[in-house]
């Protein structure tokens, strides 16, 4: 009688369970619906786009299947890798001097004095710019004739002809890098503020009783509790720095020459000025696999637990 | 949707000058019934002039109204949306607006349909021969130039009279102007050179000017083909970085504004510059009076005739994928008119591609420089009429171009290259 009267309830706790399951599912049903929507079925279009030669310049032109061809022409495409390169070089460049620039303004904006209110809210004012707007405006900054760099630098005899920074490939490169940090900077902070109030005030307390310096306290409790936080901002920041599309595209339109172009402008010139959709979606799945690659490193390398947190 | 633009844009209308002049003569079909309204995909216009000129047309109209929708501020804004919807087979566009190259882009890719039928063969006649070239694709009109732009040379009366100097008809005689000109403080010449389709334009008319061209009648390569295209780059280079006429700033003026305002703030003897700027000379901020400056021809290699410009004009065409062709088709021919485009100079300032607008005494009264633009207009020549342009533009010719520019190569290595990259974008299509 027992061992019935145990299953019924089973069964019952059953029935339960999966009317739960029922509700929480339809619960989930537009998120699921908008994310197929808007990002599964886009993709599998696109990955299924890169196996065909697509290219709308003629009518009617054949559409065949070309299996991995696009891929093997991509491997060959000295463009490709060139921007491949440039990307490397300006998200590896700005996404780590944003990470040790944003430390220092988040350390500073952390401490208590007067008017902090004012100094973080104004920290944020590039970060809130629209790219475009910001670049149009380091453009002018930039400028040959008029720009206040190259009045700054001539007032102070560093240099007696204005440098045109846009076009000299080997300074142009480090000008998009410093717009980007400039633009940037203030989200790392911010994120990075969040993970240094989550640290408890004790913890520098007790380091200070044992006589550690405020340097010891930084390497020792400050950074190990940081992990998670600039892992998780190095991992929004990398991959936003490789889908790095509107600075190069209104500041340098890739020039001079090829010397700043982007993968994802590569891919938009492809898509819109070649028209070739088939190898323009082979660059975009590229893209992804880039992306999915390096949120893989970075969880790897650094989400690997913490002592604190084995402990 | 379809209706929605036809009760709100006849608002003002009555009050605004140009559409009143537009009211009274364009061409009212005379129909009952309700109206169709056609959408208009345009590039932006920052004078305001078009969407009084669609007032005009609307309130005039009883049969068709248009639905006016501008796009993004740059002219690649324009191009990509209307890609994009026409690369999905949309019908949400009627008319859409063309720059030059997009003509023939559009009517390869099977986008657009041909307009000859609104335009037969003795109304054509009425255009710049050349402008009509550059909307002509595979023997159909692809679309019907709608303004016009080509280029002079914008020169300082004051100062060359002050030296006793004339216009410069020649390459060497405007080297020679510019240096006689030039102070630390004003520029001897000046003309657009960055890495974009206004800097290659800028290359372009000196390949012309000796002798060279990009493509042949067939569409194939040849720039490499004869020294052209190499003297044209070192001339400019030589402009820039030997005889230092020419600031090395202009590999930054991406915009007509930035050459214009250098010269109507007094910072430069001469420019290379498109008609459509002229405009701004006008303007009360203009340190530059209208005594002060005037155009002349394009100088050339040996002054024989005005060098070679660039056609710059702006086309209308009618989507394939337009439910509505007949109207849109109708539109069209009445916003090209003799009538839309002399009001569109009149108010607008914007050239016409007819070139009987010329003619009218108001307008040469009101434009002193309307005679040397029709002079250039005669004499203008389009970038190649192909579909492989835009690609070839983009991703052959301005990377070279911005390169040697930079001196990062030769002009030999960039013509190589720009025209390597030219062949394989033809043989890959």
């Amino acid at each position: 009688m027992a061992v019935v009267g145990l299953l019924r309830a089973r069964r019952r706790w059953r029935t339960q369970e999966s009317a739960e399951a029922r509700l929480g599912l339809l619960l989930a049903a537009p998120a699921i619906a908008t994310i197929l929507l808007i990002a599964i079925i886009p993709l599998g279009q696109t990955i299924l786009d890169s196996l065909f030669q697509i290219s709308l310049r003629f009518e009617n032109a054949p559409r065949p299947f070309v299996g991995l061809q696009n891929y093997g022409t991509l491997l060959g495409d000295d463009s490709w890798f060139n921007a491949v390169r440039v990307t490397g070089v300006v998200a590896g460049a700005s996404v780590a001097a944003e990470l040790v620039l944003g430390m220092m303004i988040a350390l500073l904006i952390d401490r208590s004095f007067h008017g902090r209110g004012i100094v973080r809210a104004s920290v944020l004012v590039p970060w809130a710019l629209t790219t475009v707007v910001s670049a149009k405006m380091w453009a002018w900054i930039y400028d040959g004739r008029y720009g206040i760099v190259n009045d700054l630098l001539t007032r102070l005899h560093v240099i007696d002809q204005p440098i045109i920074f846009l076009v000299r490939p080997e300074v142009t490169i480090w000008a998009m890098v410093a717009a980007e940090i400039w633009k940037t900077t203030p989200f790392m902070a911010l994120l990075l503020l969040a993970g240094l109030q989550l640290i408890p005030h004790e913890l520098y307390e007790a380091a200070a009783l044992d006589g550690a310096s405020r340097w010891g306290a930084f390497w020792r409790i400050t950074l190990p509790l940081l992990r998670p936080t600039i892992l998780v901002a190095l991992l929004f920041r990398t991959i936003d720095a490789v889908r790095m599309f509107d600075l190069p595209r209104v500041l340098t339109n890739g020039g001079p020459g090829k010397s700043t172009e982007t993968v994802v402008l590569y891919t938009y010139n492809t898509f819109f000025t070649a028209l070739n959709f088939g190898y323009g979606s082979t660059m975009a799945v590229m893209i992804f696999l880039i992306v999915l690659l390096v949120s893989f490193i970075f969880i790897k390398v650094l989400g690997a637990p913490t002592q604190g947190a084995r402990r | 949707m379809a209706c929605g633009g036809a009760g709100t844009t006849g608002g003002g209308a009555a009050t605004t000058p140009a559409a009143a002049s537009g009211a009274a003569t364009a061409p009212a079909v005379q129909s009952t019934g309700t109206a169709t309204t056609v959408v208009w995909f345009a590039g932006r216009d920052t004078t305001g002039h078009t969407p009084k000129q669609v007032e005009a047309f609307n309130k005039a109209n009883k049969t068709i109204q248009i639905d006016y929708q501008e796009q993004g501020a740059v002219t690649q804004d324009l191009h990509d949306k209307f890609v994009t919807v026409a690369g999905a087979k949309d019908s949400s566009v009627d008319i859409v607006s063309m720059d030059v190259p997009y003509v023939p882009e559009f009517a390869a890719a099977g986008w657009t349909i041909a307009v000859d039928e609104i335009l037969p063969k003795d109304e054509q006649a009425k255009f710049f021969q050349g402008t009509l070239h550059g909307a002509t694709y595979e023997g159909k009109l692809g679309a019907v130039p709608w303004f016009n732009n080509g280029p002079g040379l914008y020169y300082r009366k004051d100062l060359f009279a002050a030296k006793g100097l004339k216009p410069p008809k020649t390459y060497d005689e405007l080297l020679n102007a510019a240096k006689t000109l030039q102070t630390a403080d004003v520029a001897g010449f000046a003309m657009q050179l960055p890495q974009s389709e206004g800097g290659i334009i800028s290359w372009m008319e000196y390949l012309w000017g000796y002798g060279g061209d990009l493509v042949d009648d067939k569409v194939n390569v040849v720039v490499d083909q004869g020294t052209a295209g190499v003297d044209g780059m070192q001339k400019i280079l030589d402009f820039v970085y030997k005889d230092k006429i020419l600031p090395e700033a202009a590999l930054q003026f991406k915009l007509g504004a930035d050459v214009m305002n250098l010269f109507r703030g007094g910072k430069a003897a001469m420019i290379r510059l498109w008609f459509s700027n002229a405009g701004d000379l006008y303007k009360d901020d203009s340190a530059i009076k209208q005594e002060q400056w005037d155009v002349s021809p394009l100088p050339s290699k040996d002054g024989a005739k005005p060098g070679p410009g660039c056609l710059g004009d702006w086309n209308l065409g009618v989507s394939k994928f337009s439910t509505k062709q007949k109207e849109a088709l109708e539109a069209v021919r009445i916003l090209t008119s003799l009538e839309f485009q002399r009001m569109r100079f009149l108010d607008g300032g914007f050239l016409p591609a007819r070139p009987a607008v010329f003619d009218d005494p108001e307008i040469q009264k009101k434009y002193p420089y309307a005679k040397a633009a029709q002079a250039s207009f005669e004499n203008l020549k389009p970038r190649p009429v192909t579909p492989f342009y835009p690609d070839m533009s983009a991703n052959a010719i301005q990377p070279a171009f911005g390169q040697a520019m930079a001196r990062q190569i030769t002009p030999d290595q960039a013509i190589k290259q720009m025209a390597d990259k030219m062949r394989q974008i033809l043989k890959t299509g």
